[in-house]
């Protein structure tokens, strides 16, 4: 016998609500009055969670635990963090920081979403059907390269920002859309899968783990070598048809070039130049 | 405010109380006879079955000036979890575990019943800065060192013999900057290393284009400050630190102290290594310990290592470049014009590294093999080695042999062979404690005449712990006496409770303590400075001088004939 939530915004929020309360784990252990009593800060003040939104409880067949938010939670911080199972559906755009941490279960989120999303995360998938911000499945600011994402799946169905998985190790991020600069920072292991156009600079100081860039990359770093051609990509059992051109680098952070960088051949005629280096 | 502490079990080293039950007046931040205190106004504190001990002095402890801050820009995942929140009327709020905020690292210390903290290292041009910081950092009592070891000025007195010159500019510039005492870091090591070298740099080599030697450096300093009387010794961290094999170089700057001149050598245990590379390192402690037991005129703080992460801040900018190749992480490297160069570089010390755990070792060998307590203390070279707030944790280890034999089991054992602890039997009382805490820093300070102690007339500086010496068992009950000590029953400061049972209950700010000298520079060498300083410096001299309303509160220490 499971448990369903429904959590609607009761006003509008002007200052970020830190919501990590808000998880599978801590809704399933409580009744729904224990729920509404649950501490969240609101800016600096302290709030019980339900003066803050509207919960309703539902019986569903299912074995699980699922909360589904309602409306709009862009103010609305760090949903789901450090969650291991269940399920969070947002019904709208949601906020920073969702699924921080995560270790396992699903978000899925019908609209937006924030900056950090999957940040640190070790396992579970996150989906987003619109557009997401920066920093997607990174570390984050100043912490050690073992602190990175080091598993689960995160799929973005619109676009991404900037400097999407810093410092990944394992896992997977797939962007169906386009995306800013700076994909895979520091990366040394796992798996980045842009379908649509990157704006640069892929794979700066990678030490291992692959890029895959199906439209235009936006030009290759110079710390890159080029490797040879690929017809396609294996990604998660999948295959993604190029033809590719593979890079290896960074020679800038590691001689031994594990990380490869592959980037379509007929969506970048600027880098024509390398089938003359490959001798075709 | 009136105060009468009651009943408490007293360590107060300087007046040689050992535990004795006794009551404690206090009346406008001073220390006064119990039986003058008036009972009708005053507040009473029932102290029956508590420690009542005098507030902590810190010898060594990065806390302000601009590396700190630098520090702080570096490593903004140290300050993600710790933090502590605003409280109105009663302390704002703060973060960062090893490089706290200035309000944090002023609470953290009161909570753990310290109230004097020094600064040990400041270049001069960048002194300002420190004091703005440190005028920030409520509670405790502040004293700055001033970083001179590179100095152009003086080391062109040095390179030419003048000495008379030498120690005028040295009293211009400590007064001129509000500083209290000579740190010697590295000696000479900027010159070099303004060229790129310097690494690993010896007493004896050559620092061209001077053409002298570390050791006349060291030799200088340390007879200038005899003849200026200055109230703490040179402050000095070795030469070669750091690196296998330096436990030879650390002893032949000991040796270049002759009898009637004195040295505190920081942070021992990072130059107190044997062997020849990091394959055979070994523990040198009982080389040092031999050393300084028999010599009165040598002072050490132990700069105690913990696991896990620290960030090495130090001036000693080559070998802070050496230490990134190893970390391959992060690195910040600054050079102050004509005066010094530093390096940050944050370190993870870890308890399965051989290296890791001698050094470990090496801090409390050094501790327990020197048999008089006054001239070696506690520190941890905040936060080169670890945060200050492990402070308690070392105090249980010195105290439990216990305790000590629980952590060696976790640690190394490739490293456990390489040292000495495993087989050390002392244990510290808790006047001994009280002593490398308090009375030991204060009188190697020279502020023992009004810190550091419970007498009549001294400042009303106090803390609480809730340890009662009677029923505990200081080598079994380890555990007790960390927690303890890490949370003050009280913390009196200036007569004023600021700390009630580990919780900030009142915040102000303390003194900055500088020297004043009784004689004035001569005017001839006043004049030569001049001139040097136009040659060789960015900035007027008038705009260097730190004037006395530019700090909140200036305390002077007269010094001189």
């Amino acid at each position: 016998m499971g448990r369903l939530f429904i959590l609607k915004p009761k006003t509008k929020f002007n200052v970020p609500v830190e919501a990590e309360k808000i998880r599978p784990k801590v809704f399933a252990e409580k009744s729904l009055e224990d729920i509404k009593k649950i501490k969240v800060y609101e800016g600096n003040r302290e709030r019980a969670l339900g003066e803050l939104f509207e919960i309703k409880e539902e019986a569903v067949e299912e074995d699980i635990v699922r909360i589904i938010l309602e409306g709009d939670f862009r103010k609305v911080w760090r949903i789901g963090e450090k969650m291991g199972f269940g399920e969070i559906l947002v019904n709208g755009d949601c906020g920073h920081y969702l699924g921080y941490n995560m270790k396992g279960g699903k978000i899925v989120v019908k609209g937006n979403a924030g900056s950090w999303i999957g940040a640190e995360m070790t396992g579970g998938t996150i989906e987003i059907h619109g557009n997401a911000g920066d920093h997607i499945g990174s570390v984050l600011r100043g912490l050690k390269a073992s602190r990175g994402m080091k598993g689960g799946k995160i799929i973005i169905h619109g676009n991404a920002g900037a400097e999407i998985g810093t410092q990944i190790s394992k896992g997977l991020i797939a962007v169906e859309g386009d995306c800013g600069p700076l994909p895979g920072l520091r990366m040394s292991g796992g798996t980045i899968l842009i379908r649509g156009n990157c704006a640069g600079k892929a794979g700066a100081r990678m030490t291992g783990g692959k890029i895959i860039i199906c439209g235009n990359a936006g030009g290759v770093l110079p710390t890159f070598y080029i490797d040879s051609i690929a017809k396609s990509v294996k990604v998660k059992g999948e295959k993604i048809q190029g033809p590719f051109f593979l890079f290896l680098g960074d020679v800038l952070e590691d001689i031994k070039c594990n990380g490869r960088l592959y980037v379509n051949i007929d969506k970048n005629p600027e880098l024509s130049k390398f089938k003359e280096f490959l001798g075709e | 405010m009136e105060l009468l502490i009651k009943n408490g079990f007293v360590y107060d080293p300087l007046n040689g109380i050992n535990g004795e039950v006794m009551d404690i007046g206090v009346k406008n931040g001073k220390i006064i006879d119990p039986s003058q205190v008036d009972l009708s106004r005053a507040k009473i504190i029932d102290a029956k079955g508590k420690t009542v001990m005098p507030g902590g002095v810190d010898l060594h402890s990065h806390i302000a000036g601009p590396k700190v801050n630098a520090g702080r820009v570096m490593m903004p995942g140290d300050h993600y979890k710790s933090f502590i929140k605003f409280r109105k009327g009663v302390h704002r709020s703060g973060t960062g575990k090893r490089t706290p905020s200035t309000f944090l690292a002023g609470y953290r210390y009161a909570r753990m019943g310290w109230t004097t903290v020094v600064e040990p290292a400041s270049p001069p041009l960048e002194t300002r800065h420190t004091h703005e910081e440190l005028d920030d950092i409520p509670i405790i009592d502040k004293i700055c060192f001033l970083l001179l070891d590179s100095n152009r000025i003086l080391l062109d007195y040095i390179s030419k013999g003048d000495f008379y010159s030498f120690k005028n500019a040295l009293m211009w510039l400590l007064e001129s900057t509000k500083c209290y005492a000579v740190k010697l870091v590295d000696p000479g090591v900027a010159i070099p290393w303004s060229l790129g070298k310097g690494y690993g740099m010896d007493v004896d080599d050559t620092i061209e284009p001077y053409g002298i030697t570390p050791r006349e450096i060291v030799t200088n300093f340390a007879k200038a400050n005899e003849e200026l009387k200055l109230p703490h010794p040179i402050h000095v961290h070795c030469n070669k630190l750091g690196i296998p094999g330096n436990c030879e170089t650390t002893l032949k700057t000991m040796k270049a102290i002759s009898d009637g001149l004195s040295m505190h050598v920081t942070h021992v245990q990072f130059n107190s290594y044997l062997g020849e590379s990091w394959f055979d390192v070994r523990s040198g402690s009982e080389e040092i310990a031999k050393y300084v037991n028999t010599h009165p005129n040598i002072s050490l703080d132990a700069g105690q290592i913990d696991f896990g992460t620290a960030i090495t801040m130090t001036a000693d900018a080559p070998f802070e470049y050496a230490l990134f190749h190893l970390t391959k992480w992060k690195w910040a490297g600054s050079e102050v014009e004509n005066e010094s160069a530093a390096g940050i570089v944050p370190f993870k010390y870890k308890k399965k590294n051989m290296v890791n755990a001698v050094q470990w070792c090496i801090g409390l060998e050094v501790m327990l093999l020197i048999e008089d307590p006054w001239r070696v203390i506690l520190t941890t070279d905040h936060p080169n080695g670890a945060p200050f707030t492990r402070y308690p944790k070392f105090i249980a280890l010195l105290m439990s042999k216990k305790y000590r034999e629980e952590l060696l089991k976790k640690i190394s054992r490739a490293g456990l062979k390489r040292s000495i602890l495993p087989s050390i039997e002392r244990e510290y009382t808790p006047y001994e404690i009280a002593v490398i805490t308090r009375a030991a820093p204060a009188k190697l300070l020279g502020i023992h005449s009004f810190k550091g102690h419970l007498g009549v007339g001294a400042d009303a500086d106090i803390a609480i712990y809730d340890i009662n010496p009677e029923t505990i068992d200081f080598s079994s009950d380890y555990l007790k006496v960390k927690e303890g000590f890490s949370r003050a029953l009280y913390t009196i400061k200036n007569g004023e409770i600021v700390v009630k049972e580990g919780e900030i209950v009142k915040e102000f700010f303390g003194e900055t303590i500088a020297i004043k000298f009784k004689e004035r520079p001569d005017k001839e060498v006043m004049r030569d400075i001049e001139s040097k300083f136009q040659q060789y410096y960015t900035v007027n001299l008038s705009n260097f001088v730190i004037e006395d309303e530019e700090i909140r509160k200036l305390k002077y220490i007269p010094v001189g004939e």
